[in-house]
């Protein structure tokens, strides 16, 4: 059979901005979920981090690890954290209009094991700080997701947009 | 700016946007504290690792190794 790809929902930030953008009461009727983020942070420094919560969980139940580069030095890092963090994406110090470029792939989402995420992720910025990162996560959460909000250090600017995903 | 949060109900289609509940700001604030306490032990360790660089190239200069033959280790 062939891939089946539905667009469940798409969300932009207006001129207010966010602090968070929310997918709730998220079908069950799809094999993996793909949500695909363009951000940026109202912060004035030039990166800034992007979390995922899954199902409104936020105690440690979220490990990872995680490859990220820039123009000139890779670093990697593990844990857990009550948060999964997904990326980086640009704050207001960086190129002007630059956003990041975020996709997470959940899955068998609706699987009554942990779930299994991965992530790559661009943070664009016309400087060195240009990050690239690799995430794999797990969520010893054992429900179908059927909510993911995205949060960042700051808020998410207008013109951030995410889009979900459903794949048969 | 208030708190809010952006919210799409997959089922239905609505959007709303809303102000952030009491329980979502001190989720917020504590995540924003764990990111500034993590800073704080970024940058420091990105300082100590460049005083010891420093110092460790001042030693090997005293030693009589160029600049050269120092990046080249």
């Amino acid at each position: 059979m062939a891939l089946q790809i539905y667009k469940i929902a798409t969300i932009e930030v207006g001129s207010g901005g966010s602090s968070t953008i929310d997918f709730t009461s998220i079908p069950s009727g799809y094999t993996d979920l793909v949500l695909d983020l363009s951000s940026r942070d109202t912060l004035t420094s030039t990166q800034y981090e992007v979390f995922a919560r899954f199902n409104n969980i936020s105690t440690s139940v979220y490990t990872y690890n995680r490859m990220v580069s820039d123009a000139s030095t890779g670093t990697s890092a593990g844990g857990s954290d009550t948060k999964l963090f997904i990326g980086n994406h640009p704050g207001s110090g960086a190129t002007a209009s630059t956003f990041s470029n975020i996709s997470i792939t959940i899955p068998n989402y609706t699987s009554s094991i942990n779930k299994l995420v991965s992530v790559d992720a661009i943070s664009s910025n016309n400087a060195s700080t240009n990050y690239l990162i690799f995430t794999a996560g797990v969520t010893s959460e054992t429900a179908a997701i059927n909510r993911i909000t995205l949060s960042c250090n700051g808020n998410f600017t207008q013109y951030s947009m995410a889009t979900l995903y459903g794949i048969l | 700016m208030t708190a809010t949060a952006i919210e799409v109900n997959c089922e239905t289609g609505e959007v709303i946007e809303r102000p952030l509940t009491v329980e979502e700001i001190a989720q917020r604030e504590v995540d924003a504290a764990a990111f500034a306490a993590r800073k704080a032990e970024e940058d420091a360790a990105t300082a100590a690792a460049a005083t010891a660089k420093a110092s460790a190239q001042a030693k090997l200069a005293a030693l009589g190794l160029t600049a050269a033959e120092i990046a080249a280790l």
